[in-house]
C-alpha cells in the first residue's frame, strides 16, 4: 500500500516536471515568434521607407536629367539662331565692302575723297600730306589739292608713297606726328561694332 | 524503492532540461533566420527601387531627348526662315553701312 502511494507521488512529480517543461518550451517559442514577428515588421517598414526614399531621389534625378537635356537643347537652339543671324550680318558687311569697291568707280568718288581729306585735316590741324591709291592719284591733281587746301585752310599735298586699299585715303600730318586712316576698309572696321545693332535691326525687324 | 523514485525524477528532469535546451536552440534559430530574412527583404526592396529609378531616368532621358529634338528642329526652321527674310534686306543693310563709312 505504501509502495503504491509512493509511486503515485513520484508520478505526480514527474508529470509536474513535464508540464513545467512544456510550459517553458511554449514560453520560449512564443517569445521567439513574437521577436521574429517584430523583426519582420520592422524590416517591412524599413524596406518600404528605403524604397520610397530611393524612388523619391530617383524622381528628382530623372527630372533634373530631363531638364538638363532640354536646357542644353535650348542653348543649342539659341546658338543656332544667333549663328544664323551672325552669318547674315557678316554677309551684309561683306556686301557693303564690295559696294565700297564699286564706289571708287562712281562719279561721286572725288567728292567722297575730298570729304574724307577735309574730315582728317580737321582732326590733325596743320599741313598734311595724302597717301592715296595709285589709281586715285590722277583724281588728286593740282587743282583738286588747291581746292581742298583752300577749304581746309591748311596746305594739302600728295605724298610720293601710295597705299594698297579698296578706296579712300590716309592723311598724315606734315610733321609726321598724327595720321588719320580714312581708307574704306579701316572706316568699315571702325564703324562695324557700333553699326552691328542697327544692321541687325534692318535685317531682323 | 526510494532510490528508484529519485532516479525516475532525475530522468524526468533531464528530459525536461533537454526539451527546454532544444526549444532555446529552435528559438535562437528562428530569430536568426528572421534577421537574415529581414536583411534580404530590405536589400531586395532597395534593389527593386534602384531598378525602378534606372527605368525612370531612362524614360526621362528619352522624353528629354525627344523634346530636345523638337526644340532644335523648330529653332533650325526658325533660323532658316529668319535668314531667308533677312537676306531680302541685305541690300538695305549694306546701304546703311556704306553710308556710314562714307559719312553720308
Amino acid at each position: 500500500m505504501a509502495v503504491a502511494l509512493q509511486k503515485e507521488k513520484v508520478g505526480k512529480i514527474i508529470a509536474r516536471i513535464e508540464e513545467d517543461a512544456r510550459a517553458e518550451v511554449e514560453r520560449i517559442l512564443s517569445e521567439a515568434k513574437a521577436q521574429a514577428e517584430e523583426i519582420r515588421s520592422e524590416a517591412e517598414a524599413k524596406a518600404k521607407t528605403e524604397k520610397a526614399e530611393i524612388i523619391s531621389r530617383g524622381k528628382r534625378e530623372a527630372e533634373q536629367e530631363r531638364a538638363r537635356i532640354i536646357a542644353n537643347a535650348k542653348l543649342r537652339a539659341r546658338k543656332a539662331l544667333l549663328d544664323a543671324k551672325e552669318e547674315v550680318i557678316k554677309e551684309a558687311f561683306s556686301r557693303a565692302e564690295k559696294a565700297l569697291e564699286e564706289v571708287t568707280k562712281e562719279e561721286r568718288y572725288p567728292g567722297i575723297l575730298k570729304k574724307l581729306i577735309l574730315e582728317a585735316t580737321e582732326s590733325i590741324g596743320g599741313d598734311v600730306e595724302i597717301l592715296a591709291r595709285k589709281e586715285d592719284r590722277k583724281i588728286l591733281n593740282r587743282s583738286f589739292l588747291a581746292e581742298v587746301s583752300r577749304e581746309a585752310k591748311v596746305k594739302v599735298a600728295l605724298a610720293k608713297d601710295t597705299i594698297s586699299s579698296i578706296g579712300g585715303v590716309v592723311v598724315r600730318g606734315k610733321d609726321g606726328r598724327a595720321e588719320v586712316d580714312n581708307t574704306f576698309e579701316t572706316r568699315l572696321e571702325r564703324v562695324s561694332s557700333e553699326l552691328r545693332s542697327s544692321v541687325a535691326k534692318v535685317l531682323f525687324k | 524503492m526510494v532510490i528508484e523514485a529519485i532516479a525516475e525524477i532525475q530522468k524526468a528532469e533531464q528530459r525536461a532540461e533537454e526539451m527546454i535546451r532544444k526549444a532555446e536552440e529552435d528559438a535562437k534559430k528562428l530569430v536568426e533566420e528572421e534577421r537574415e530574412n529581414a536583411k534580404k527583404l530590405i536589400k531586395d526592396a532597395e534593389a527593386e527601387a534602384r531598378k525602378e529609378v534606372k527605368r525612370m531616368i531612362e524614360a526621362a532621358r528619352k522624353e528629354g531627348e525627344k523634346e530636345a529634338e523638337r526644340i532644335i528642329a523648330e529653332s533650325e526652321k526658325k533660323a532658316e526662315e529668319e535668314k531667308k527674310k533677312a537676306k531680302k534686306r541685305l541690300d538695305k543693310a549694306a546701304e546703311l553701312i556704306v553710308a556710314r563709312v562714307l559719312g553720308e
